[in-house]
């Protein structure tokens, strides 16, 4: 059972760094807004300070460390962002990045971290980035259960067929219907947001209790509905430890404005809309800016979206956001 | 004795990291009224999370539309908020070490050993810096450490601090800490404290160390 959320983006965290960042950010709205306020001086910030403080901020966000003096001592260190993005850092950046935002917690064993793995191995490979939702691949665990090996497989369909991806969201429907995968496809790929309802003791949570309102309008009647989705997907053998999972036998689904007949062809029409791109950006924004794109940066985001559809890997659309000029004002 | 030093330290530091927001309308980013009751336009009582006018994107540009499955426009969801708004990060532990070299030369031995005073995400894993209490002191204890050795040796840091000497320490390690350079009362509130607010200190050296060690721990240096 599930309730449209207005979760605010990572509120608390939000409001903690602004407190401990007031007086940077009244820094920045004072050097673009009121020069003399800023600087009792009335100069503009010198071109080297600009391009010194835009080498910290690009090596910490792209690669997660200082940056080094040749980088500090660049007139123009925007100029290295192309280096940074071919990175091994940058790929275990992003994909840490990205892990985080597609799961609901950590993972305490690396063999079950199937989305940082094929994330970084897309990324390493300069694949095209819907190669982590749809490419034919499989994320297992590696033999010395330390990691988890990529690899070609007709029968992929990016981490959601991986067993480890299936069994940490295969949910506990009654009938094995994975309603927590479903939602998980939604979210990762156009950006769902939910609140799950905890109900009350004696709900009937069956199919039958989850066609009535006030559980409907999620699982059977918008445009997300959930149980409509499962019915897409594998089905978790009820009882079964650890899960182990069936095809599913409920037939084609109408979802999305079509006729859906099984979960490649879901995931390919999600990855194929507005909201997949839109949702990507807003990842590449958070990455790089801690925060979500605002009303004033729609035309980088617009570039984002391009460099997607038109190059396919994430580092363009990373380049696309980091090597604007906005980037670097503060 | 050298507790109560130290503690009054850490908020002087993180008093001279806020001096910028006090000095300028303290509802400006909050859109709250102040402690005062002061009424700040743009300020919106009656949405207390509403954006300040004074951060509202001035020249909102054309961008496209994105369409969810609903027929909802994704981009309403967009805050309003001008370029260059809502910037500062904290910068991650695992840059402090980097940090520390650039702006002193060199890196605290205790550094390293202090990591369990940070919440450091999880390996495979992301999460955006914050500080705790419990950080923001570790931080000060580090950045004490490499202002010791920092202050250690030049003949300047002998004596004690006079009203030009300071300014003169300040300027030079708030640009190379913040990478800019510091506003008068930035350098003013800095000198206030190496010549009158440290005036026990008998000992010249670790006055100036306490000087450093509040720049390293001010909001400029610890953001990006």
């Amino acid at each position: 059972m599930v309730s449209r959320s207005h979760r605010p983006l990572r509120r608390g965290l939000r409001i903690t760094l602004l407190a401990l960042a007031l007086p940077t950010i009244a820094s920045g709205i004072a050097l673009l807004t009121n020069a003399k306020g800023a600087r009792a001086d009335g100069a503009e910030a010198d071109k080297a300070e600009a391009s010194e403080r835009c080498a910290i901020r690009i090596a910490i966000a792209l690669e997660g460390k200082s940056a080094d003096a040749a980088l500090v001592a660049n007139p123009d260190p925007q100029s290295a962002i192309d280096g940074m993005l071919a990175s091994p850092e940058f790929a275990d950046r992003y994909a840490s990045f990205i892990n985080s935002e597609f799961n609901g917690g950590p993972s305490t064993a690396a063999s079950d971290d199937p989305v940082y793995y094929l994330a970084k191995y897309v990324i390493a490979q300069n694949k095209p980035w819907s190669e982590l939702f749809i490419g034919a691949y499989s994320v297992t665990a590696a033999a010395d259960g330390k990691s988890m090996d990529v690899a070609a497989d007709a029968k992929g369909l990016g981490y959601f067929r991986s067993a480890s991806w299936m069994k940490r969201y295969a949910g506990n429907e009654p009938m094995g219907y994975m309603l927590s995968a479903s939602f998980r496809i939604l979210s990762n790929t156009a950006g769902l947001m939910l609140t799950p309802s905890v109900g009350n003791p004696g709900d009937d949570r069956t199919t039958t209790g989850r066609s009535t309102s006030p559980c409907k309008s999620c699982h059977f009647d918008d445009w997300y509905a959930l149980d409509k989705f499962a019915r897409l997907l594998p089905m978790k053998k009820v009882a079964s430890d650890p899960p182990t999972f069936t095809p599913t036998t409920a037939g084609p689904q109408q979802l999305l404005g079509k006729t859906i007949t099984d979960d490649k062809e879901l995931i390919q029409t999600l990855v194929d809309s507005d909201a997949w791109r839109f949702n990507q950006c807003r990842n590449v924004f958070k990455f790089l800016y801690g925060r979500s794109e605002n009303q004033c940066e729609s035309k980088v985001f617009d570039a984002c979206v391009d460099a997607l559809t038109n190059q396919k890997t994430i580092q363009s659309a990373v380049a696309a956001v980091a090597k604007d000029a906005s980037f670097c004002v503060k | 004795m050298k507790l109560c030093l130290h503690i009054s330290l850490l908020t002087t530091a993180l008093a001279l990291g806020s001096l910028t927001a006090c000095s300028a309308d303290p509802d400006a980013l909050t859109g709250r009224k102040n402690a005062a009751g002061s009424d700040t336009p743009g300020a919106n009582p009656d949405d207390p999370n509403a954006t300040p006018a004074a951060l509202e994107c001035t020249v909102k540009p054309e961008g496209r539309s994105y369409v969810l499955f609903d027929g909802t426009k994704l981009e309403t969801t967009r805050a309003n908020e001008n370029v260059g708004v809502n910037r500062a990060r904290l910068k991650p532990f695992a840059v402090l070490q980097g940090e520390y070299q650039r702006a002193i030369g060199l890196v605290p031995a205790s550094l390293a050993a202090s990591a369990g005073s940070f919440d450091a995400p999880p390996p495979r894993w992301f999460e955006e810096a914050q500080h705790s209490g419990v950080s923001l002191n570790a931080i000060f204890d580090v950045s004490f450490e490499g202002c010791l050795a920092y202050t250690k040796t030049p003949a300047e840091l002998a004596t004690a601090p006079t009203a030009e000497s300071a300014a003169t320490f300040c300027g030079a390690l708030m640009r190379k800490a913040w990478s800019r350079t510091a506003s008068p009362d930035e350098i003013a509130s800095c000198t206030n404290l190496a010549t009158t607010k440290l005036a026990a200190e008998p000992d010249a050296r670790r006055r100036w160390t306490y000087v450093c060690s509040s720049i390293l721990s001010s909001s400029q240096f610890l953001t990006f």
